[in-house]
């Protein structure tokens, strides 16, 4: 059983509120107090995907900061990867982290115009594994928004940043 | 007074709503003053910085999901769904806003993550400059510091 007790006047107190039509100017207000608020423009962030994930990077200071959270990162790097998560944490975090990795290796895989008008100059310097760009058939249809990764292609990033990784420590020390 | 099983809530400009224990206690915050203070649920609890408008339509939603909990055959999933569309298209941005806050401050962490979802919606796919105006956003990078992070972020663009 539920009433509304005081169903009388109250209405009066919507007036503070803005009518819709004046949603511009009071969106203005509102926005700023909601995101940005770091919890919230976080939480928001948790639903979206790689490319809107780096322009909500590109808006502001505040959202720079916490579009780069490597949480987030993860989230989308390991969307399609069930196994053992603490432990890929573990590895990817000590060597610089899931945005490294989505920024060096999965998005290069993903990239749709890599195969087909850089195939003369094929993207080996992310996957020297892979034989140089066959135009990847069945690929042509979209914009190639619907690929995904899994475990192997994230695996396989995994063993791509830990080489590239000891690489560095070798030059480094060759070089002393 | 609210009688047993409910609970009186009262928004920021005074209008009170009388809802069942199950309902209200969809909130976190509203569950954890009940089990610490049994006096809570025989008084009123006000709800701070929340107004009539915005409570009404968290009740809404909390009744629809206490109900769908309680009995799976009358509001199954499929109708929660539709339920869930419905409400969260109805919302003009600044109630969008103003659910988001209350929701946070509530602790109703379904309703939280169903408004995010809908704000991610809104910036999906859109440019920088299209979410600065969409939220009314001020740039507050230098050309210098804009032109970086644009280049940090190429699949962005």
């Amino acid at each position: 059983m539920k009433r509304p007790v005081l169903a009388g006047d109250d209405e009066k107190f919507m007036k503070k509120k803005t009518k819709i039509g004046d949603s511009g100017e009071a969106a203005e207000e509102d926005s700023e107090a909601v995101l940005s608020n770091d919890y919230l423009l976080y939480e928001v962030l948790k639903h979206v995907d790689a490319r809107t994930l780096a322009a909500a990077a590109c808006v502001s200071k505040q959202w720079s900061k916490t579009a780069q959270d490597e949480r987030l990162w993860e989230l989308i790097c390991t969307e399609h990867y069930t196994k053992n998560p603490l432990q890929l944490r573990a590895v990817v975090l000590a060597l610089g982290g899931f945005r490294r990795l989505y920024s060096l290796y999965l998005w290069p895989l993903l990239k749709p115009s890599s195969s087909s008008s850089a195939a003369s100059r094929p993207v080996s310097s992310a996957w020297p594994c892979l034989p140089p760009s066959p135009p990847v058939p069945a690929k042509s249809s979209g914009a190639g928004m619907k690929t995904r990764w899994g475990k192997d292609e994230v695996n396989l990033s995994v063993s791509l940043l830990s080489i590239r990784y000891y690489e560095k420590m070798n030059f480094n020390n060759r070089g002393k | 007074m609210a009688s047993k099983g409910n609970l009186t809530l009262k928004s920021c400009n005074g209008k009170e709503f009388i809802v069942e224990e199950k309902v209200a206690v969809m909130s976190t915050t509203i569950k954890n003053m009940v089990d610490v203070d049994d006096s809570f649920a025989q008084g009123v609890i006000p709800i701070i910085g929340v107004d009539g408008k915005i409570l009404a339509k968290l009740i809404e939603y909390c009744k629809e999901h206490a109900e769908a909990d309680e009995d799976e055959e009358v509001k199954s999933e499929e109708y929660l769904k539709k339920f869930d569309e419905k409400f969260v298209d109805e919302l003009n941005l600044n109630d969008l806003y103003d659910l988001l806050k209350a929701s946070n401050y509530l602790e109703i962490t379904k309703l939280l993550n169903l408004l995010c979802q809908k704000v991610a919606s809104m910036i999906k796919g859109k440019k920088p400059e299209e979410i600065r105006r969409i939220f009314n956003i001020k740039n507050d990078f230098t050309p210098e510091e804009e032109e970086e992070i644009n280049r940090q972020n190429p699949w962005a663009f």
